[in-house]
This record gives structure tokens, sequence and C-alpha cells, in this order.
């Protein structure tokens, strides 16, 4: 693909596109000899022919209004198409107290990412969300990512801002309208002000031909609450890089992932909290339930300044690899300049054990059977961090339709 | 004390006399690195022409590599061609008696509990004729020949027993592994070599020169351990008093290897100059160390004391080739004022049933860095393998920072592995607990560190684990507060 960013350079019309596209083609591609890039073969995704979409498509309305009709779960939705957002299927835009509009690409970042500057030169659309102080907003708002063309490499950049004591909840759903492959590169900014509670939901489920690579900016401010929980059940490379600024004091962060791949899928789950200020609490819970020759990995980072006394930042990563082609790669990280702190970290992979498994078969469940209700147990431990009744369900059903068992 | 633990006790508080020293002429090489160097060395100790060959290639290979920068340590670059390569020992300035020695240096020995002969001789005092008693040696040197032994320098050992060292050099850590010991194959100066035969148990714990050879084999050191098919030894490496070394630069290899149902037991005390207390001086120490459990059933078990230094890297490893085998690491890493430390280890998983524990205690004090860094990899074939990793880690003061880095990667299902590990201070209610039963705050905190550190230490050999509390004592005076 690199070939179509040279050719793509001289079309765009913006300065910082330019700026930002030259300086992704600076850097280069990620290879698997940078450390950040270690276990995930970006250039599977590289190689492929994606087309970049810089305008808008046409497509078929009502097929899509039904799809997502049918996959919604709750009545506040952003809708993507495309690359374009769509107003005629999201609702949101007449919400009093939710300033709204789609944000045109003017950031020029100076990072050393390749894909942050490559959305920053290629994003198309993306969502500018200003919720008001002291809103609650009760229903889940749902974002929808869709395209109706082959193929195709989209650029999403998302900019979301919290206001004081808000409290709201958010699902990103990856989904796929019509199996085709295709490429995503969204970047999302959260700033979450004083004592806002917010949940952010990512259903990665877009078949194995789908691709993903997902980077989430999060500050903090004083006393606030942000969970983000990170739900892959296929995709051919899923990468989320999730980052997590603390700023203020007496706040909790919270990371919650499940991975749950049985066939050839690879996700690369990438956490850094930089714990700036005293007193926050930081909670991570990854699990992984690997199958076929997925492959899953984790790199959870904890950074905890000097000035960030009293810090307790807690993290788990635990594994069950069902078949023997599967492979976890683990790399938790602790890196701690302040001497008042309780910080941990457990990683673990296994299996299911014969014990328990025999205690089901004892009781007269098939093995199969009860192998599936273990495994299924395993995850509804992140499944349960939903706190979104109908949503949650559905991701109940989904996983329990993986593991082929019945609820 | 049982006769055994007599001997061991004479030899080790004796001069070593098998040659180290002796033989060597006192030259040095000009500065720098080229071929010419590793021929001048080479021949200066009359090695066989593979020697040389394997040194040249091991240069080759250097050439071509460049110095990592992965590691959490940021010190000065070393300028390799501003280094001397081969120097002879320097004759020490013998002493006439104890009061003439660094009064500082007295009160650590002092601390440490070690015996005024030995004091004497690591601080370079003429000792006692009385004291190196000759028979008690020649009867260690004759328990370990009629076990069949082979316990000699490693420059003797390329000399007189060419074929295992030929077979057995460079097959743990290759030429090419990393730079450093990329450059430590090219240049090695000297180091232990040690053969156990099959069935054979050591009968004593082995030293190196460290205690017995006061002048040390230089700053790249070269350690080959083979226990054969069902041998067993334990070997116990540096020393817990503190050695003032002129080099800066402190490249070693150390290579084990067990075969069937043998065991290798390495203990490792590290003390050296860490830098004074505003950073400056200090060693650079950069180990690779690896053990191949080739054979199945064999263990190799690591356990190391690291307070010296001013810069370590270090990652005693364990290829656990063999089915059953098992793998051990046990460490203390205790880093103070500006010293900085990345030390950690490797498991790597590849016969059945393999088994390894990590179990690694990282302080810091003063503006020290601290970092494990570690990887556990279980290969696909490895079926049933088991790794338990703990690491823990101690903050003391809030200038010092502690890391870690634990790369876990798995490729089979049978197979479990746990990791944890924890970050925090000496609590508070900890310290009173302490003071409310009369006990200082120092002393608190030295109970305290000991008994975090006590799994490791419990694995260390007895003459060590004593010495190694009180150095970790020592390390940490002033510190509290």
């Amino acid at each position: 693909m690199t070939q179509q960013l040279e050719n793509i350079l001289p079309i765009l019309q913006d300065e910082h596109q330019k700026q930002a596209l030259q300086n992704a083609m600076n850097i280069g591609v990620p290879s698997m000899k940078n450390e950040e890039w270690k276990y995930t073969y970006f250039q599977k995704i590289w190689q492929q022919d994606f087309n970049p979409i810089l305008s808008s498509a046409t497509f078929d309305f009502n097929d899509i209004k039904t799809f997502i009709d049918n996959n919604a779960t709750s009545s506040n939705r952003l809708v993507f198409v495309n690359g374009q957002f769509q107003h005629e299927l999201s609702n949101l835009q007449n919400h009093p107290a939710i300033n709204f509009w789609n944000a045109k690409n003017t950031a020029s970042t100076n990072s050393n990412d390749f894909l942050l500057e490559l959305n920053n030169a290629l994003s198309t659309d993306g969502i500018f969300l200003e919720i008001g102080n002291n809103v609650v907003v009760d229903d889940l708002i749902e974002i929808f990512y869709l395209h109706s063309i082959a193929a195709p490499f989209i650029n999403i950049k998302n900019k979301i801002k919290i206001g004081k004591n808000a409290v709201v909840k958010f699902a990103e759903q990856f989904i796929n309208y019509d199996e085709q492959t295709a490429y995503y590169n969204t970047v999302t900014t959260l700033e979450v002000a004083e004592s806002a509670n917010i949940e952010w939901n990512k259903i990665q489920d877009g078949g194995n031909n789908f691709y993903i690579t997902d980077n989430m900016h999060i500050e903090q401010a004083t006393k606030s609450i942000c969970a983000v929980n990170t739900f892959s059940f296929s995709g051919g490379i899923t990468r989320n890089v999730l980052t997590y600024d603390v700023n203020g004091e007496r706040s909790e962060s919270h990371m919650n992932g499940l991975s749950l791949l049985l066939n050839n899928e690879h996700v690369d789950n990438r956490t850094l909290v930089n714990h700036n200020v005293a007193n926050c609490e930081s909670y991570e819970l990854y699990k992984n339930i690997l199958g076929g020759t997925s492959t899953g990995v984790f790199n959870g980072k904890i950074i905890v300044a000097q000035a960030a006394q009293k810090t307790n930042a807690f993290q788990s990563n635990r594994t069950i690899l069902v078949s023997n082609d599967a492979t976890i790669n683990t790399k938790p990280q602790l890196e701690i300049f302040a001497d008042d702190v309780k910080c941990s970290h457990g990683a673990t992979s296994s299996q299911i054990e014969d014990s328990e498994l025999f205690y089901l078969q004892a009781r007269g469940i098939g093995k199969e059977t009860a192998r599936g209700l273990l495994v299924f147990a395993f995850g509804e431990e992140v499944v349960e961090k939903i706190n979104h009744q109908p949503l949650k369900e559905k991701v109940e059903k989904r996983v329990a339709e993986i593991l082929k068992i019945e609820l | 004390m049982t006769e055994q633990d007599a001997i061991i006790d004479e030899v080790v508080n004796s001069e070593y006399k098998y040659g180290f020293v002796t033989n060597i002429e006192q030259e040095s090489a000009p500065k720098g690195l080229n071929e010419d160097i590793i021929r001048f060395i080479s021949a200066k100790k009359e090695e066989p022409e593979w020697m040389l060959e394997w040194r040249l290639k091991a240069y080759k290979e250097w050439q071509k590599m460049t110095e990592p920068a992965w590691a959490n340590v940021h010190y000065p670059k070393v300028d390799f061609q501003d280094v001397v390569y081969y120097t002879a020992p320097k004759p020490k300035k013998n002493l006439n008696s104890l009061d003439e020695v660094d009064p500082e240096l007295l009160k650590t020995f002092e601390k440490l509990g070690i015996s005024l002969d030995e004091q004497k001789r690591l601080s370079g005092v003429a000792v006692d004729v009385v004291f190196d008693s000759v028979s008690v040696k020649t009867t260690f040197q004759e328990t370990l020949k009629e076990k069949g032994i082979i316990f000699c320098s490693m420059s003797e050992a390329v000399r007189n027993h060419g074929d295992l060292v030929k077979k057995y050099i460079g097959t743990v850590v290759p030429q090419k592994d990393n730079f450093y010991a990329a450059l430590n194959s090219a240049v090695f100066s000297d180091g232990s070599f040690c053969y156990i035969p099959k069935g054979v148990r050591c009968p004593m714990e082995l030293s190196t020169y460290f205690r017995i050879n006061a002048a040390g084999s230089g700053q790249f050191e070269r350690t080959l351990l083979i226990a054969d098919e069902g041998a067993y030894v334990s070997y116990l490496e540096g020393c817990t008093a503190p050695q003032r070394d002129e080099n800066q630069l402190h490249a070693a290899v150390v290579e084990l290897i067990a075969l069937d149902n043998a065991e290798i037991k390495y203990s490792t005390v590290q003390n050296w100059y860490p830098g004074d207390k505003d950073g400056k001086g200090g060693i650079f120490n950069f180990v690779t160390k690896r053990g191949m459990c080739k054979g199945s059933n064999s263990k190799i078990s690591w356990t190391q004391v690291e307070t010296g230094s001013a810069v370590t890297w270090k990652y005693p490893s364990c290829i656990l080739a063999g089915d059953n085998s098992i793998g051990e690491f046990y460490s203390v890493a205790l880093t103070n004022h500006f010293q900085q430390a990345d030390t950690g280890t490797k498991m790597i998983h590849i016969g059945k049933n393999t088994k390894s524990r990590i179990v690694s205690k990282g302080i810091s004090a003063g503006k020290s860095q601290n970092s494990y860094r570690g990887l556990v990899k279980v290969h696909k074939k490895a079926e049933n393998a088991r790794n338990f990793s703990q690491c823990d880690s101690l903050l003391m003061g809030n200038l010092c920072g502690a890391h870690t880095f634990p790369y876990i990667e798995v490729s089979n299902n049978t197979s479990k592995v746990e990791h944890e590990a924890t970050t925090s201070k000496i609590g508070e209610d900890m310290l009173f607990y302490f003071q409310q039963r009369g006990i200082d705050e120092e002393t608190a905190v030295a109970m305290i560190v000991n008994g975090f550190c006590k799994e490791v230490m419990d694995h260390l050999p007895m003459e060590f684990a004593v010495e190694a509390r009180k150095l970790l004592e020592i390390s940490l005076e002033g510190s509290v507060g």
C-alpha cells in the first residue's frame, strides 16, 4: 500500500494532511523489529490491496438501516458508512445538552506513530461530541462503523469531551455488513472532566477478513471514573492501543478485555496507564480464550510518576489456550518511580482444570458441554463489566454462540 | 564443623596456587582491539590453533554488531578501543599490617564477619605462611582428582583438556549471541573450567578464584561448567567482600551444561564497586550467563545476590531442552545511590514436562533504578510445561524506581504459566510494630528486608547466606530515615 500512499500525496488538498502523510512515510511501516510491534505482523495488513477512502460513496440506505436496526441494542446511535458520518441514520444531533458536529480534519500532531499520522492524513470524518456538565444520558450511545464498497481502508478520528458530573455509556460496534474484507484505522480521544463517569465498550466482531488498528487516548480529571471494555470475537488482525493519562487526583481507571478467538485471528491489546498524580487507582483485567491457530498479545504498561504517591494499580492477564496451535504473548510491565504505591500484576496461561471438568461430568454434563460452560464462565467475568443490560445480553449470547453452548 | 567443611574453609581462605598468577609474565597489550591483539592474547596463553580461530571468528561477528540499547540503564558510552584487553596482573602492593588498610574497608569486613586472615588477604596484606596450609589444599585437590573432577583455569583447560573445551565451548552461548558475549569470546582472558564426570557427586562446594585468587582473572572471564550424566555440583562465584577493581567494564560469559540426570547449582554474590554516593565511577557489569539442561531429568539452579556494580546487565537463563528438566532462578538485586540494575532470567521450555521457577526480589533505595526483565517461553512441543514466576519489588525512598518487564510467550495448551509481581514500600504499620517492641528503625528495616529476601537467601550455600544477609544490611545503611 506504500505505493498507493505515494499516489495520494499529491491529491491531498489540506496542508496538514499532506504534512501528516509525509510524516507517516518518513516514519515508515512498523516492522516486528520495533519493540511495540514485536508480536504483530503489520505487513499482513499492509501487503493487501485496500483502497483508501477519501470521499463519500453511495450505498443502499434501506439495507443498512435494516442491518443497524437488527444489531442495535439502544436507541441512541451514531452511524458511519464508508467513513462518512450519516445524519439520517444517526439520531443524537438534536439532544439539547450535547454539542455535536462532524470534525473536519484540522489536527496536526507530530507523533512518532505511523498509524496516528496516517489517520491524520487520511481521516475522512469523525464525531466531535461535547457532552455538557451534569448530563446523564440514560441509554447507551452506539457507534456503528460500516462500509459498502470492496476492500476499503477507512480512517476515522473521533474527539469526545465529557462535561463535569456527566454520566455516559458508549459502545463502538466494529461489525461487518457484508462479510467483505476491510481495514479500519480509528483514533479516538476522550477528555473526561471532573467527577464524570464514563463507560466505553468496543465490540470487535467483523469476521476474519476484518482488520482494525484502533488507538484510544483518554485524559481523566479529578474524581472521574472511566472504564473501557474491549471485546474481540473475530478479525484478521486487531490491534487496540489504549492510553490513559490520569491527570486528576482520586480518579479511577478501569480496563477490561475479552478476546475469544477460535480460528486464526490475531488480537493485540496494548494498554498504557500514566499515573501522573497522586491518590488514583487503576484496575486492569484482560482475559484471552484462544483456540484454532489464533494469537493473543497483551502488553500492559503502568507508569507511576514520582509525584503519583499512594497510587494503587492492579493488572491481571489470564489466558486459556484451548488448542495447541494457539499462542499467547504477554508482557505486563510496571515502571514505578514513586515509593508509596501498591502495584501488582499477574499473568497466567493454562487450560481448563481436569478436576473442574470432572465435577461437571460427575453431574451428568457431557465433556464438551462442561468444557464450554467452564470457558464461558471464565469469559463471563469480563462480560459482566458491561453496565447496559441489552448490550450485556447480546455479548453473552455471542460468547455462547461461539462456544456452542446453550444458555 | 565436619571435616569436609573444615577443608573447604581452609581452602577458600588460602592462596590459589594452581598457576593463575605465577605463570603469567608481567606484560600488557597495547590499548585497543584488533586481530593482532587477539593473536597476542592467544599466543600469550599458548593456545592451540583452533582456539585462536574460534576467537577470531567471534571478533569478526563482534565487528558487525552494535551495542544493545534496549536495557533500562543509562551510562556513558564505552570506548572499546580505549580498553586494554590483556594485562598480566600487577603485583599488589604488599602492606605490612592491617593498620595500613583503609579503615572504611576494615569496618565493612568486620561487619561482614570475615576472618582476620581473609581480611588481610583481601586487602593485600602479606599473609602468614602458617595459614597457607599446603597439605590441606593437596587433600582438596586429591579428593577432586580421585573422583575424576576437572577443576582448573580456562587457559589450563584449553591446553590440557582441549577436546572437552572444544566440544562444549560456545554451545550454550554462541560467539555471536550478543554484543558482549561476542566481545568476550574474542578476548576472554581467563576463567574457570569444571567437568564433573558421569555419576559423580562433587563432594564440596566449588568456589572460584575470587576467593581463592586475589589477583582475579580480569574483566573478560569465561566460565564453562559441564556436569556429565548423573553428576552433581554446587558452584560458588563471587565474594561478599567489596572488590576494588580497576577495570570499569566487565563482560563475562558463563556456560553451564547439564546432561542426563545431572544437577548444577550456581550461586553468585556480586559486590563490585558500585560507584560513590554521587554516582561517580563504579563497574559496568555486562554478563551473559546461560545454562543448558541438555539431558532429561537435568536441573540447573541459579541463585544470585547482586548488590554491587554501577550498571548491571545480567540475565542468567536456562534452556530446558531435556524432558523433565528443571530450571530455577532465585535473585536478590539491591541498588542504592545511583546504581542501575537490569536483571532477570529467561526460561525456555523445549522439552516435555519441563518445570521452571523464578523468584526475583528487587530492592531499590536512594536514586537507583532497578529493573526485572524476564522471558518465559513455552515451545509448542513442551507438553505439560510448568512455570511459576514471582517478582517483588521493594522501594525505599521516593527518588528510586522499580520496573518489571516480564515477557511471557506460550504456544502449548497443556502448559501452565503463572506470573505475579508486586511493588510496594515498607509499610508504616510494619515499622511501627517493630518500634513498639523496642527495635530501632534501622534494625527493623534490615529485618524486614531480610525477611523479604529470605526465600532467595535460603537457596544460597550456608557460608554465603550468612555473609549475604549482612551485606544487604550494609548496602542499605543510611538509606532509611
